[in-house]
């Protein structure tokens, strides 16, 4: 820190110079402190979901939906433990990206998975995971595998590897994907039955539950 | 005059030509921010594909200078913030008009005030927008301003 010399005294006399470096060091400089008030930030959407003023890109910001949609087949009775697959569908309408509005996933065939991940730390991309439970269920008590689901991904336009790529339920907790910092992803998956058992009739039920987690 | 004399003279105007027209420190000890930590927020509450990652906040700064030794002195003010911390820093600031509004980086300097000095003190309000790269501020960073003077 630098004294505040007397300009008209300081070119007089070399002593008098000296006698000003020596005095105290004025108070000076002010200062601001800077720290991000909210470091993270974290979405994630599978189906519907909610984002109020329109797409992020438009100006809207997300929001909270408790939906929990469907994807559901009807094996033709002909055709049940064919071994041949059988593409589910969804009753989610969630079609076009929640980035841009781009018509991203087709419905009702494709599932619209997206999500965004903030962070002003590098610790590490997002990681989404999948807890399926060990089976499908019918009010009969039935059971089918839920290693019997799986999906492909994809998105329109896309031409490189998907954020979150294709894969089998495992009837347990599984990773699906990451999100790198500051990055937004989403894919569309396109799920399917594999119909490898001659199962009885019945409608079998079974919940997956996606998780976004920040490190 | 002798001709030793008049070379005399000459040299020691040079002298205070030089001397005056040196940079000091003003003294803005008096200066206080209204807020000590200013918080920033993503611009963006989402990520963008054009990567803006920018977080942002304002402070509103009591300015109070100490110019008493350079009244009646034509001068430069100049606010200047040095080089610290890694995340790129960019400060802008409005006035109420006494000083100059202005933008600076760290490690400039930026001009306030040009012209002459008519009062001891200097009052001014800078209300402080501060941009940082949201990716390179992982915790809390300081940013030390000062002001500095020109002589013409």
């Amino acid at each position: 820190m630098r004294p505040i010399p007397n300009p008209t005294r300081s070119t007089a006399t070399a002593g008098l110079c000296v006698a000003v470096l020596a005095a105290p060091l004025p108070a000076s400089a002010f200062t601001v402190n800077i720290t991000a008030a909210d470091p993270k930030a974290i979405y994630l959407q599978v189906g519907v979901g909610t984002f109020t003023g329109g797409n992020y890109r438009s100006g809207g910001t997300p929001g909270g939906n408790t939906t929990v949609n469907t994807v559901s087949v009807t094996v033709p009775a002909n055709a049940i433990g064919s071994g041949v697959a059988q593409t589910m569908t969804t009753n989610s309408t969630a079609a076009n990206s929640f980035y841009d509005g781009y018509a991203f996933c087709n419905a009702p065939t494709q599932l619209y998975i997206g999500g965004f991940y903030r962070n002003t730390t590098n610790t590490g991309a997002a990681t989404l995971t999948a807890a399926s439970p060990a089976n499908l269920a019918s009010p009969a008590g039935d059971t089918i595998p839920f290693t019997q689901i799986r999906w492909t991904s994809s998105g329109n336009g896309d031409t490189g590897a998907q954020p979150f790529p294709a894969g089998t339920f495992v009837g347990g907790t599984q990773t699906i994907g990451t999100i790198t910092r500051n990055q937004w992803a989403e894919s569309c998956h396109t799920f399917s039955y594999l119909n490898s058992n001659f199962v009885a009739a019945g409608t079998y039920t079974g919940r997956v539950t996606y998780t976004l987690s920040s490190p | 005059m002798p001709r030793a004399l008049s070379l005399l003279v000459v040299a020691l105007a040079i002298a205070v030509d030089s001397a005056v027209a040196a940079t000091y420190r003003v003294d803005d000890g008096a200066s206080t921010p209204h807020e000590t930590n200013a918080l920033l927020r993503w611009r963006e509450l989402a990520p963008s594909k054009a990567n803006e990652n920018t977080i942002e906040g304002a402070v509103a700064v009591a300015v109070r200078l100490n110019l008493a030794p350079w009244v009646n002195r034509n001068a430069r003010l100049f606010l200047v913030l040095p080089e610290r911390g890694t995340a790129p820093v960019k400060a802008s600031w409005l006035t109420q008009g006494r000083l100059l509004p202005g933008t600076i980086a760290p490690g400039n300097r930026v001009l306030v005030h040009t012209g002459p000095i008519t009062s001891p003190i200097l009052e001014e309000t800078l209300t402080l927008k501060i941009e940082v790269d949201g990716t390179r501020l992982p915790g809390t960073q300081r940013l030390d301003f000062h002001f500095e003077i020109d002589l013409d």
